[in-house]
């Protein structure tokens, strides 16, 4: 298995990370990594080796992407399931933390597309409303009705600080046990997120659900595979088809 | 086995995959026989140490037994003595033993000092083999080479070391004869020793100098011969000494030699280089890193505090505020207080980056900041080029602010979209004389597509776009060997006219930039992956270009000839990153080894490493090295991002 660093000069169909093409996404891939486990980076890395698996077309995507145009990724349900479904031999409380890490990752391209969009000078914007709930911003000493935007930053900034803070989240291979009440709360935040695109900038929402499938494997990881998000919070109506 | 990331249900038998198979086999097959004839080397010297024992043991044994025939002879004479009887005849036999003793112990003698010869030339071959080994590893057919021309180079060291050797032998020789004692009888082990085909023509002339004068005068002239060799060489084994001693991972060669070179004196404590602080807040590996320039503001909202802007593959660049790294009353009683809920983190040790810049797709590969630290631009891998503001609407700057401010106005100003491929480097000729004709500052960016396009920064209007070789325009099968410029530099002197192209391949180019036309051409090994440079760095008064490769080397390159002076293996792994001091004097450089190197430039030598940052994956250590160009010599900074999404901060206090 051939592992690339990404070093300068190299091109864009080439830029992904690399392994044999008859290596499959199981079990037996994640496990040989992390035995492996030559830096303490290796569940990430088995994370993005398997995002990039089942969108092996990524990187030809981002080339193909001019501003509006979108492209549709049918991908199923399995291959989403083997990404988030807990390998053996791994802690957990590391697997969920490195998820949520993408996560954060990945959100912030949906962020990046959501600035221009999402004004205070619209209605819905104004306020960080999704449907009929509204949120206040707790990054604040005290609760304040931050402009949706600001929310939505505020929160991704603050999931982001929480996750790399060295209190909380000292070690990327052990998580002591006094912090995994944060993985729940991180995961409710970050929903709301999805939801106020959802509801008020639908189009963006659906061009990235399309490009990346994040908010699928979201709801996997959160109400499927770990219960951080009760059903009740759920706000978005279940219009995928998750295959349980 | 593919080198292409196709999905899994593509052919996978092509002619590229095919020879990459057969290179990688081959790779595979000549480290393996290296392995093995290192490993024949180690058992051939173990079973000559032994053999050697054996001898020793087996000599001391003659010895034993001759002594105590000896004495069971002195003690019959004795016994004879003492009851009247005449000298027994069995006298003479000792005599005819020490008679041909002469004779028969020289020709024994050589053939020692010829198996003496054998052993050493083992066992110094076995240790020189090792530092030679660590200089000279690479992987497929340059080993074998390099095993043979280092076994050649060693016979000189190794006839030296048996110099030594014999002249320590020749001179126990002496010592028994002076002694006029016998020489012991090493009658028994030393047939046994095969490699003596010389030795019975040896024996054969030595079979004329019977007399033991004459063998005195030999042994003695040969070891005035000897006795000047020994000190050079006894000089000589305490370097290679000192070289096994440091372990496997170092070894110390002049910077004639190729060696990676370990600090020689200590410096003074006070300066070094020093941990003061991570900055850990993206989600992936740290790209490139930058300090912004001072400014020259006048109100104090608008002049920015000390900030660092970094770029990661998570997508965001942020920019950081040092203000807390340097307490001073100044900046105490107007700095911002951060506000921190509870729930989120609040230890002080964990700075929080002022502000994050969203837009980019993809990893962001570069930066570079304007010199007046208004903006800065940022190129990724969706080949766009980004120009951001560093100063909000209101003229603040974006430094001063909290991390939870409002957000509302979007700092993005403008995308270029010129390249098609990814965008790996970029650079700002800064040192533009102002007031002069030709003043436009330009920025130059580098790209996969090949092509490094020239802009201006008032219009962002192309000004020139400069393309490789011709040939190398037609992309070989493999897509990866394509000659793509890497990395850029401007010349400091001529008003920004000149820029230094580094390539894949390993070649140099210097353009002029008002013309077009390629003013200096440095050419680096023979293609492939390993010759890649990484970074191009110009010294700031010299007119010196440092380069650093793929294959583990700093090259210093002089601009006036055009031609490398010097190549170091600065690290273990591929060197990614060189920065050098705005005073000249210091370079530093990282690698993927997750080391940082402090380089003096004038003599070369390392002043100072350390290691840090994890690995991720399969060796991704570090990206980017930067010191602060801020002129306050207490407040000197140093950085390094690495690829563990971690900002590792240095200061000299």
């Amino acid at each position: 298995m051939v592992i690339n660093r990404n070093k300068k000069g190299t091109r864009l169909e080439l830029k992904t990370v690399d392994t044999d093409s008859d290596d499959k996404l199981d079990d037996s891939l994640a496990e040989k990594l992390i035995r492996r486990a030559e830096s303490s980076l290796a569940v990430q890395t088995v994370i993005q080796h398997g995002i990039v698996f089942c969108h092996s077309l990524f990187a030809v995507m981002l080339k193909h992407i001019q501003w509006g145009a979108s492209i549709v990724l049918a991908v199923d349900n399995s291959d989403i399931e083997a990404i988030v479904r807990l390998p053996e031999g791994v802690d957990p409380a590391v697997w969920q933390c490195e998820h949520l890490r993408q996560l954060c990752l990945q959100l912030n391209q949906l962020v990046a597309l959501l600035i221009p969009e999402c004004l205070p000078s619209n209605e819905d914007c104004r306020e960080m409303k999704a449907g009929e709930w509204q949120y206040l911003c707790a990054a604040h000493v005290s609760p304040q009705p931050c402009s949706a935007i600001d929310y939505i930053i505020h929160t991704l900034d603050g999931a982001t600080a929480l996750l790399n803070s060295s209190k909380f989240f000292p070690s990327r291979a052990t998580i002591p046990m006094a912090s995994h009440k944060h993985f729940s709360s991180i995961a409710r935040r970050l929903y709301r997120i999805f939801a106020h695109s959802w509801f008020h900038h639908r189009e963006i929402f659906d061009d990235f659900e399309n490009e990346t499938c994040l908010y699928k494997r979201f709801l996997f990881l959160s109400t499927i595979e770990f219960q951080l998000i009760p059903e009740k919070l759920i706000t978005i109506p279940q219009v995928f088809d998750m295959g349980v | 086995m593919s080198t292409t990331g196709t999905p899994a249900n593509s052919n996978p038998i092509t002619l590229p995959s095919v020879l990459h198979f057969l290179n990688t086999e081959w790779r595979r097959f000549e480290r393996d026989r290296n392995e093995w004839a290192i490993e024949r080397e180690s058992l051939l010297s173990r079973t000559a140490q032994l053999v050697g024992e054996k001898r020793a043991l087996e000599t001391a044994n003659a010895d034993l037994l001759q002594r105590l025939a000896l004495l069971e002879y002195a003690l019959k004479r004795e016994r004879n003595i003492a009851t009247g009887e005449p000298p027994v005849p069995s006298a003479p036999p000792p005599e005819t033993i020490s008679k041909k003793a002469p004779s028969i112990a020289h020709a024994r003698s050589r053939e020692i000092l010829k198996t003496y010869l054998a052993e050493a030339s083992h066992l110094v071959a076995k240790t020189q083999s090792r530092t030679h080994d660590l200089q000279h590893v690479d992987s497929g057919s340059g080993q074998l080479e390099t095993w043979k021309s280092g076994f050649g180079a060693m016979e000189d060291d190794a006839q030296q070391q048996v110099k030594v050797v014999d002249a320590k032998y020749a001179r126990t020789v002496q010592n028994h004869l002076s002694n006029g004692g016998e020489l012991p009888a090493f009658g028994h082990g030393v047939r046994t020793n095969g490699n003596h085909s010389d030795s019975d023509t040896e024996t054969a002339d030595s079979g004329k100098y019977f007399e033991r004068k004459k063998e005195e005068e030999i042994v003695q002239t040969t070891d005035l011969d000897l006795i000047d060799s020994v000190a050079s060489v006894t000089a000589a084994l305490k370097k290679q000494t000192i070289v096994d001693l440091t372990g496997p991972d170092y070894s110390i060669g002049s910077s004639e030699r190729e060696g990676i070179l370990l600090p020689d004196a200590d410096p003074s404590p006070s300066k070094l280089w020093k941990v003061k602080s991570t900055l850990s807040s993206h989600l992936d590996a740290v790209r490139t890193i930058q300090f912004l320039p001072n400014s020259n503001q006048q109100s104090q909202s608008q002049k920015h505090s000390k900030s660092l802007l970094t770029a990661s593959e998570d997508g965001t660049i942020k920019l950081w505020s040092l203000d807390p790294l340097f307490p001073s009353p100044t900046t105490s009683a107007t700095g911002t207080t951060r506000r921190r809920p509870s729930t989120m983190s609040s230890s002080l040790l964990d700075l929080e980056p002022s502000y994050t810049f969203r837009g980019h797709i993809g990893p962001v590969t570069a930066l570079a900041v304007c010199s007046d630290a208004s903006g800065f631009y940022t190129g990724g891998v969706d080949a766009s080029v980004r120009y951001w503001n560093l100063v909000d609407k209101n003229g603040n700057s974006l430094t001063k602010r909290d991390s939870y401010d409002s957000y509302e106005s979007n700092p993005q100003k403008e995308i270029i979209v010129a390249h098609t491929d990814v965008v790996w480097e970029m650079a700002l000729n800064s040192d533009v004389v102002s007031g002069t004709a030709d003043a436009t500052v330009h920025l130059a960016t580098a790209s996969a597509d090949g092509t490094v396009k020239l802009f201006t920064t008032d219009s962002h209007s192309l000004v020139r776009s400069f393309v490789g070789d011709a040939e190398d325009a037609v992309s070989d099968y493999s897509g990866r060997s394509r000659n793509v410029p890497t990395s850029l530099a401007w010349m400091p002197k001529d008003s920004g006219r000149r820029l230094a192209v580094s390539y894949s391949g390993g070649e140099i180019f210097v353009y002029d930039v008002e013309t077009g036309a390629v003013v200096a051409q440095m050419q680096g090994d023979d293609g492939g992956e390993r010759s890649q440079i990484n970074k191009i760095v110009a010294h700031p008064t010299l007119p010196l270009l440092i380069s650093a490769h793929e294959d583990r080397s700093v090259r210093f390159h002089d601009l006036l000839s055009g031609s490398c002076i010097q190549s170091i293996v600065a690290h273990l792994e591929a060197v990614t990153s060189l920065s050098v001091h705005r005073s000249g004097t210091t370079l530093a450089s990282g690698g993927h080894d997750c080391s940082i190197r402090w380089w003096d430039v004038g003599t070369r030598r390392c002043v100072q490493e350390y290691s840090t940052h994890r690995l991720k994956g399969t060796g991704e250590g570090i990206w980017d090295v930067a010191f602060s160009d801020w002129g306050d010599e207490e407040e000197e900074c140093f950085a390094s991002g690495g690829a563990d999404g971690s900002v590792k901060m240095f200061g000299m206090i």
